[in-house]
């Protein structure tokens, strides 16, 4: 049987296209390489739990032939892929091939939407336009010109992306409130669900925001901080059928960032657009499949390949196939193709970009301690955010190429082993490493290690656009296979000096928030700054946002796709997930990533 | 005992599929290190009592599959189903069985007569007649499957002495809330039973995923009961006093091989940082897995992380399942 349209992967790119295609009456199928976890029922507890050792509980120990780290250990959540049947392997700055727990996205129905903290910003209608907005600017830390040379505008603007925002927005349901974003939202019903309360200790957060925004003005008027939209349903969720609990203030729990949600209020992209499709008879959902290759005759995808969970193989084709199974992953089905099949290798490769310009985003922060204690088992993701840092007069103030957003978090840390196992560590491959290290944590002064961290502890983010980079991307490991056989993923990126300059600014911008927001009662103390690229091992640090690396431009000669995120030799080959990215943007990319699928799969259905 | 067969969620047992790698273009299978077979899930009608348990086998041409266990007599043999996946059959026989737990089962599949072990549970038993089984145990098993008795001995007085619970701390703790603890909690409050808690939960723990860590284990109590014996040389170690186990951690801590023989396992500290994550994972996690007795940690935490006497700072009970926890919606 010929689907109208496959889709691979199940997450934040694939999910709402196979969303629209299906109620739009077509044939889909949807293949998973992770499992199908639902959500409880009232005599069925889900398989996600509240328990700290379903995100990185037991240990595992490296045994990948070919990697330099062979034989460390490493703490997974019980849905990120195993680095040892599926290896990410980066290179470190000392010429090491290392395998990296960093990077992945979550792999099962949902995808990365399962475990995220639900952040789910605009990007600004700059983070489009971000050559033309530094044609005639002299930036700072960057001798060579690169950004000029190197940033794209996004061949779809603000404009056009605005309406797709806002069906995201309502089909992913968002609580969060507008006042205070410095997007545009005009003509656009306000579809955010209402924001809970926050916790109390986000407070020192907000004034330190309303300060930042008095002192970093845009067009002479103060920047307000807001509740920033997160993908947790807080009213009813009539796209989906969902519905918030009684009380409202259960929502908030500890178990939220890097947790499934047992109870299907975090709006990850099962519950929220794949649930209300799974019975209809024009939809098939393949979970637990890998797929391994795809075919092509001329300038079409004829076949794809799949592994059927028990191992055998099958193939399925459709008039038109998506690749969304993340940048990462998906650059390497691409390339994998490409290795058995010239036509496909031609096409797809009609110019040297698959798998170059690899992007993550400039993140850090700061920390400190407030002086009371606080309830942080009791939040989401976040509670305040503000947009100053993303004006054009913020970046032009401190000759920045681009902005970021800035929000506290509020969940982090507020679990027991959390605090135990996050203690100093730098990245996803270091958890535990500082308190193994430390042997004087015993007996009492355990104790003081608790008393001092526990409800204390105040951290401000921000995400912020990276300089695309040729020589950042993705490849096939020469020597290092998956369980199948299959290549692995290589990593290979690094930072720019103009993203340590934007990663040194934000953080002494984060740092601002915390020193301006105590008071001279409850001052914030032991305040800590910086950015990924200041860590003992910046390489490994993606944020889980893995973007670009098949950048859609306007041009074939400089990009993989089209403006429609199609790839440019194939007739029916689209890409949409976060590898689409010329350029980061300047906050956490799911909203942005779900938008531009909703866009790609209007684009289809115009075509079928 | 009539042992209840449950019928197959198919969708359930694809979704282990991801933990189970195939060879020899899949003729073979094994399980990746960190899974778990047979997977054990809460029996949420009655969790108090019983588990789910599934068991999983892989058969490319087309078999009866029976399994036989010391959950029934052994003549009883349950036939696994074919697995189906959009319809059609796999190369997947599953069977889900309910079976009280704070058990441990022997178990061991038949085909055309010929007995097998759990390709996908390397944790195996030899009984005392000779054969060997493969095992597992159901959730809340109290009784060492890794140590010897002996070892718990030497193991629960290094917990003592690694975790806060001797403090002034937790005893004013045990002191403000024993008032309040029904007659189970305040016999679990016993200095020692919280300790036999967290041993327990390690001793699973190196039967279930980190069974890398099992031969670590095994030299250095070994080594450890060697160096107090020698800094001790007129009582057993059960009875030394805490000062001993300080000076024990010491040693251990600085790879002081003047004491410790590292003939026997070159890097007691490394030993140590793992004992010690064991350690505080057990206490402070989530009760099911058997070290956070009665939730006497997160309790603890709650009395001890407070501004001001009426404050419950570190609420857990609202995010969780009755009866344990206090949230309306939540099951597990």
């Amino acid at each position: 049987m010929e689907f109208d349209v496959i889709v691979i992967g199940s997450g934040a790119g694939g999910a709402p296209v196979a969303h629209t295609l299906v109620n739009n009456g077509k044939n889909v199928l949807l293949i998973e390489k992770g499992p199908l976890l639902d959500t409880q029922t009232p005599n069925n507890p889900s398989p996600f739990l509240r328990d700290e050792l379903l995100a990185y509980g037991e240990e595992n120990i490296i045994n990948v032939d070919g990697v330099d780290n062979n034989g460390k250990n490493y703490f997974s959540s019980h849905i990120e892929p195993d680095i040892n049947t599926e290896p990410h392997v980066y290179l470190n700055k000392n010429n090491q091939d290392l395998a990296t727990i960093e990077g992945y996205t979550a792999q099962a129905v949902g995808g990365g939407t399962q475990l995220y903290g639900g952040v789910s910003l605009r990007f600004t209608e700059l983070d489009f336009n971000l050559r033309s907005f530094n044609e005639s600017r002299t930036l700072k830390n960057d001798p060579a010109g690169d950004v000029k040379r190197e940033a794209r505008d996004w061949p779809v603007d603000y404009a056009t992306f605005k309406r797709y925002y806002n069906i995201a927005e309502e089909k992913i349901g968002i609580n969060g409130t507008r006042k205070g974003q410095l997007k545009d939202f005009s003509n656009q019903t306000d579809v955010y669900h209402k924001p809970l309360t926050p916790n109390p200790i986000s407070e020192f957060a907000k004034r330190g925001m309303q300060k930042l925004g008095k002192k970093y003005q845009y067009k002479n008027t103060p920047v307000v901080p807001y509740r920033p939209p997160l993908a947790v349903i807080t009213e009813p969720h009539a796209s989906s059928g969902r519905i918030p609990p009684t009380d409202k203030e259960s929502i908030k729990t500890g178990y939220v960032n890097r947790y499934g949600d047992p109870l299907g209020l975090k709006s990850n992209t099962w519950v929220a657009l794949l649930k209300p499709i799974y019975n209809k008879e024009n939809f098939t959902l393949l979970s637990n499949c890998t797929v391994t290759k795809l075919s092509s005759e001329a300038d079409k995808v004829n076949k794809v390949n799949y592994l059927l969970p028990d191992g055998s193989e099958q193939t399925a084709t459709a008039k038109i196939i998506v690749v969304a199974c993340s940048a990462v992953e998906s650059i390497r089905l691409l390339k994998i193709s490409a290795l058995n099949d010239v036509n496909f290798d031609r096409r797809i490769n009609q110019n040297d970009l698959l798998g170059k310009y690899f992007l993550t985003h400039c993140f850090g922060g700061a920390n400190g301690f407030t002086t009371d204690r606080y309830d942080k088992s009791k939040s989401l993701d976040a509670d305040w955010a503000t947009d100053c840092c993303a004006t054009a007069d913020f970046i032009e103030q401190f000759g920045l190429w681009a902005g970021g957003a800035i929000y506290n978090n509020t969940s982090d840390r507020a679990l027991p082993i959390s605090l135990f196992r996050t203690m100093g560590s730098q990245d996803l491959d270091t958890l535990w490493d500082s308190f193994e290290n430390n042997n004087t944590l015993v007996n009492s002064q355990l104790i003081d290690y608790l008393k001092f961290n526990y409800g204390r502890n105040l951290s401000i983010s921000f995400m912020a656009n990276q300089v695309p980079q040729k020589t950042n991307r993705i490849e096939l490991h020469s020597r290092v296979k998956d369980k199948w056989g299959l290549p692995s993923a290589y990593i290979i990126k690094n930072w720019h000096s103009h993203d340590q300059y934007m990663m040194r600014t934000l953080a002494d911008r984060c740092r601002e928030v915390l020193e301006n927001g105590g008071t001279a009662k409850k001052p914030i103390t032991n305040i800590n700054a910086g950015g990924v690229s200041d860590s003992a091992n910046p390489r490994a640090r993606i944020a889980n946002h893995v973007l670009g690396g098949a950048r859609f431009g306007n041009n074939r000669i400089d990009s993989v796709l089209d403006k429609n995120c199609r790839a440019w030799d194939f007739d029916n080959l689209y890409v949409t997930d976060g590898s689409f990215m010329p350029t980061s943007g300047s906050a956490n990319p799911t909203l942005t990533i779900q938008a531009n699928a909703f866009r790609v799969a209007d684009i289809i259905l115009g075509r079928l | 005992m009539n042992i209840q067969e449950i019928p197959l969620d198919h969708q359930f047992v694809l979704n282990q599929s991801e933990k189970i790698i195939f060879k020899n273009n899949t003729t073979d299978i094994s399980a990746i290190d960190s899974a778990v077979f047979p997977v054990i899930q809460t029996y949420y009608p009655d969790k108090a009592n019983f588990n789910l348990v599934t068991f999983i086998f892989f058969s490319q041409a087309e078999k009866d599959i029976f399994l036989l266990g010391n959950f029934a007599n052994l003549y009883t043999n349950y036939q696994l189903s074919r697995v189906k996946f959009n319809d059609s059959n796999t190369h997947f026989y599953a069977i889900t069985l309910k079976l009280p737990n704070k058990s441990l089962y022997f178990y061991q599949f038949k085909i055309d007569h010929n007995f097998t072990l759990d390709p996908l549970n390397s944790f195996s038993k030899t009984l005392d007649n000779g054969e060997t089984w493969s095992c597992f145990t159901t959730e809340g098993y109290k009784t060492p499957i890794i140590f010897e008795d002996w070892e718990v001995k030497i193991l629960q007085r290094v917990v003592s002495y690694i975790l806060p619970f001797k403090t002034n701390e937790f005893k004013t703790f045990i002191n403000r809330h024993s008032a309040q603890f029904d007659n189970t909690t305040r016999s679990m409050v016993n200095q020692l039973y919280y300790d036999i808690g967290t041993v327990n939960f390690i001793d699973k723990l190196l039967a279930r995923n980190e069974q890398h860590h099992v031969i670590s284990y095994r030299l250095c109590i070994s080594e450890m009961k060697n160096v107090l014996l020698r800094i001790n040389t007129t009582q057993e170690p059960e009875d030394m006093d805490e000062y001993f186990y300080a000076k024990l951690f010491e040693i251990m801590a600085n790879n002081d091989h003047t004491i410790w023989d590292k003939s026997v396992y070159a890097e007691p500290a490394y030993f140590l940082k793992v004992l010690r994550r064991h350690i505080i994972t057990a206490a402070f996690s989530h009760p099911r897995h058997g070290g956070n007795t009665q939730a006497l940690g997160w309790q603890f935490l709650a009395d001890l992380l407070q501004n001001k006497p009426e404050d419950n700072l570190f609420d857990w009970q609202q995010a969780l399942e009755k009866p344990l926890g206090t949230n309306k919606d939540y099951i597990a």
